[in-house]
């Protein structure tokens, strides 16, 4: 018999819990799929078909755990997990990040960077990539993460980003996520933002049966700008659940959060929000929209905005709407020719444009209408 | 060749609005109709369009001795009736150029695509006779348009799809006089021998613009008096009041 010699995070998440059905963070959500115990982590992978080159960015392809081309001056492969933070009620699922993850993709500039990551994916098990975003003073990085199946097997992607944006720099970073509908996805996005940074971190979800995504941005310096943005397009069989947090802790901030669901079949989502003003952070200006677009009579849509304000001389707003598509714009569409399956087409996919069109940025925006168009040509 | 308009009944949640209407524009003519408020003009293009909330309880809609009473909305677009709204919906996120090639591609056989480089030329072309600006193709469909910016794209949109027949639904109201103008003379260019209109309006000035070769009083969902471009002047001079006495 020999000892078993345990890491200091794996025994942290050995002493850890799943998640339960009673916790706020949960409420609403499929608690059950988050328990991996026993899983192991995913192989070696392979490669699929890549995808047209993006003009004038970096590309660094993964498959699996393994990187296998590219690379740049801005980016170092280091190893194990920057050890991510649950906030919103996974702590077990970060800590298990932690433990297990094979290596950190750490990007660092002072100037102009654009960097295309793609994470292939393939077999059964465990894949935990992590990615750390630094943008130091007067640096302006654009990151595109995407995540494509290579088969059709149960993968589980547990996936950490930390954007860590010091005074005056800009991060821009779009993540595509279209996993195969027996995988999971479980994504922790983080940010903290310095003075007069700018942070805009959007993400498009067409992809996997079960998303679940906890994003906390954390603005810390006065003038500094967060934007979140998600387009997600679920249809039966998927169940996207998104928690937000936008943390104000200094004056002068600003947070907006766009997130807009279109789903289809009987697909389900949640949305937790939270905008939390710490006292003293006077001047802040936050914003927080989910829209869902209900499809069908069968999907099931879950919002929960919230709100907390400790300080003065502050504009926030919260809100969210369900709607079915308007039989008004079906009916101009129509009476111009178009097609019923078309006009609704038409009409849902231009309900994420406004959310896309906030990137202000022509090739990120191309690539997100491309993966919203690939699953509107799947979806009835 | 003609949109004839048969013994027309319709009724909205029940309640019936028009009552035996018939009408024939032959190809090549431009009718109008006029009448008071409630007399049910925008019901009768809603209904020849193929709106689901009016509810067709007898009489048929035949376009060149086909009815077409059966088809779907965007059949009878296709077949080639055109319906200018009187307040057309604005459609987020679809932008002009994006939903007329919709339209337009929806009129080709299967497997065959629209050719872009001349779709953008004959859209250019149409816009500058409508003095519409270049930018209009890119934004959403009607989104924060002016009420003279939705009607002159209501007749760019007809000018695209060049159909055989044109309803146009109070397309003067809410237009200044030069915008008037200009709506006006894109309806012109499309005047033709192998097209007909029915201009549904309230006011005789749009009808000094677009020259009708008849007008009708319609009253209660019928047609109720029908006459020359002279009939107009005289309803702007009376009003109605001689429908109470008749």
């Amino acid at each position: 018999m020999s000892a078993t010699f345990a890491s200091p995070a794996l025994k942290e998440f050995d002493g850890l819990d799943w998640p339960v059905r009673t916790e706020e963070n949960w409420r609403f959500g499929s608690w059950k799929e988050a328990n991996l115990s026993g899983l192991e982590t995913v192989g070696a992978g392979t490669t699929g078909e890549l995808p047209g080159p993006l003009e004038g960015f970096e590309r660094i392809v993964f498959a699996n755990r393994d990187l296998v081309s590219g690379s740049s001056a801005s980016a170092e492969l280091v190893d194990g997990s920057f050890g991510p933070t649950s906030r919103l009620g996974s702590p077990k699922l970060a800590a298990l990040h932690t433990a297990k993850s094979k290596h950190t993709l750490h990007i660092r500039s002072t100037t102009d960077v654009s960097l295309e990551l793609i994470y292939f994916v393939s077999g059964e098990g465990l894949f935990l990539p992590g990615v750390v975003i630094e943008a130091e003073a007067g640096a302006n990085i654009r990151v595109v993460k995407r995540f494509i199946s290579v088969d059709d097997s149960a993968a589980i992607v547990l996936t950490a980003t930390d954007v860590r944006a010091t005074e005056n720099s800009k991060v821009t970073c779009l993540v595509t996520q279209e996993l195969n509908e027996n995988s999971k996805l479980i994504r922790f996005a983080d940010s903290t933002l310095q003075a007069a940074s700018h942070a805009k971190l959007a993400v498009v979800h067409t992809g996997a049966k079960w998303v679940r995504e906890e994003t906390y941005s954390t603005v810390d310096g006065s003038d500094a700008k967060s934007e979140i943005l998600s387009v997600s397009l679920p249809g039966t069989g998927q169940e996207y659940d998104q928690r937000t947090f936008q943390h104000h802790g200094a004056r002068n901030t600003y947070s907006n959060l766009l997130f807009k669901n279109t789903l289809f079949g009987k697909a389900r989502t949640i949305f937790s929000g939270l905008i939390f003003v710490d006292e003293g952070a006077h001047g802040t200006d936050a914003y927080q929209t989910c829209r869902n677009l209900m499809m069908t009579d069968e999907c099931e849509a879950h919002s929960m905005p919230g709100l907390e304000i400790n300080a003065d001389e502050v504009k926030c707003s919260h809100g969210s709407t369900c709607s079915r598509v308007s039989d008004e714009e079906i009916f101009y569409l129509m009476a111009r020719g178009v097609p019923s399956k078309d006009a609704r087409s038409l009409v849902a996919r231009g309900f994420s444009v406004e959310v896309i069109e906030r990137l202000e940025d022509e090739q990120l925006e191309a690539l997100a209408m491309e993966v919203i168009a690939r699953k509107f040509a799947t979806v009835d | 060749m003609s949109l004839t308009i048969e013994n027309l009944h319709a009724s909205v949640e029940g309640a019936p609005i028009l009552k035996g209407l018939n009408l024939e524009i032959p190809a090549g003519e431009v009718h109008a109709i006029m009448g008071p408020n409630g007399s049910g003009k925008s019901t009768l293009s809603k209904i020849i369009a193929g709106h689901d909330d009016y509810e067709l309880t007898d009489g048929r809609v035949l376009l060149d001795g086909v009815d077409v009473s059966g088809l779907e909305v965007d059949e009878r677009s296709r077949a080639g009736i055109f319906l200018a709204f009187q307040y057309p919906a604005e459609v987020p996120g679809v932008s002009n150029a994006n939903f007329l090639r919709a339209a337009l591609q929806a009129r080709l056989p299967d497997g065959e695509e629209i050719d872009a480089v001349a779709f953008y030329k004959d859209m250019y072309a149409k816009m500058d006779e409508l003095e519409m600006n270049r930018k209009f193709t890119s934004r959403a469909v009607n989104e924060g348009f002016s009420g003279g910016e939705k009607k002159r794209n209501e007749i760019l949109q007809m000018m695209m799809l060049d159909p055989r027949y044109c309803l146009l639904d109070e397309t003067d109201s809410g237009l200044d006089i030069d915008a008037l103008k200009v709506v006006a003379k894109g309806v012109n260019s499309m005047r033709s021998a192998n097209r007909g209109f029915l201009v549904i309006t309230h006011y005789q000035r749009l009808l000094d613009y677009i020259k009708p070769d008849h007008v009708h009083v319609m009253a209660d969902g019928q047609i109720v008096k029908s006459g020359g471009a002279e009939l107009a002047l005289e309803l702007e001079e009376s009003g109605y009041d001689f429908l109470k006495t008749a």
